[in-house]
């Protein structure tokens, strides 16, 4: 990343946040894929089973990222990572509340709700990168 | 708020990766301190104080940053 953090912290983090995020994550990755590649049947047993694994995976990274970010000790990269999320949260309300307007009044195709988790991480992930890239410590 | 942190740090001859290490944070929070983008939480002023062996006060003053 664009930062500097100690080995110690550095490592610290990393160990945290993989051993928390990844099982949810690899989850939700699974169900995502089996509900794009194997279409379950409308109304089958698979479809609700598929979608409550998305939703408790969806509500297990949001809770690992909150205490991820709660239990950060670097207070400014926990003020970055907040100001990242919140531009996260603001584009996915932005695109969603536009596209659906234009749902509504327009031909535009439907955004599936799926896509809501996908565009905040997207978003989220840009701003952390540019919001850590502007704030890199300059060379003493 | 203005900081004499720049100052402290290089009269004991630290880096600033000296610094984050003895205070367990990011050379990137030192250098947001010492910049004026980011002011401390009182824990964190509290332990630079004790690591400076000096006063909050001495290293922190709520007057304006001089520009050059």
């Amino acid at each position: 990343m664009y930062c500097e953090l100690t080995p110690e912290v550095k490592r610290r983090n990393r160990r945290e946040l993989l051993r928390k995020f990844w099982p949810v994550y690899l989850i939700y990755i699974t169900a995502t894929g089996m509900f794009l590649f194997l279409h379950p049947a409308h109304n089958s047993p698979l479809a609700y089973v598929l979608a409550i694994s998305l939703a408790l995976s969806l509500i297990g990274m949001i809770v690992t990222l909150a205490v991820v970010t709660t239990r950060q000790r670097d207070e400014f990269q926990k003020q970055l990572i907040i100001q990242s999320m919140t531009w996260g949260l603001c584009g996915m309300m932005s695109i969603t509340t536009t596209w659906g307007l234009l749902e509504v009044f327009t031909d535009v195709r439907p955004l599936p709700i799926l896509m809501n988790f996908p565009i905040f991480i997207v978003i989220m992930a840009a701003a952390k990168v540019t919001l850590f890239r502007n704030n890199r410590p300059a060379d003493e | 708020m203005n900081n004499r942190l720049r100052v402290m740090r290089a009269e004991r001859r630290w880096s600033q990766a000296d610094l984050a290490q003895r205070l367990e944070v990011s050379r990137q929070s030192i250098n947001a301190i010492e910049t004026g983008k980011y002011d401390p939480s009182l824990p964190l002023a509290f332990k630079l104080a004790r690591l400076f062996d000096t006063t909050i006060e001495a290293i922190f003053t709520d007057e304006p940053r001089q520009t050059a």
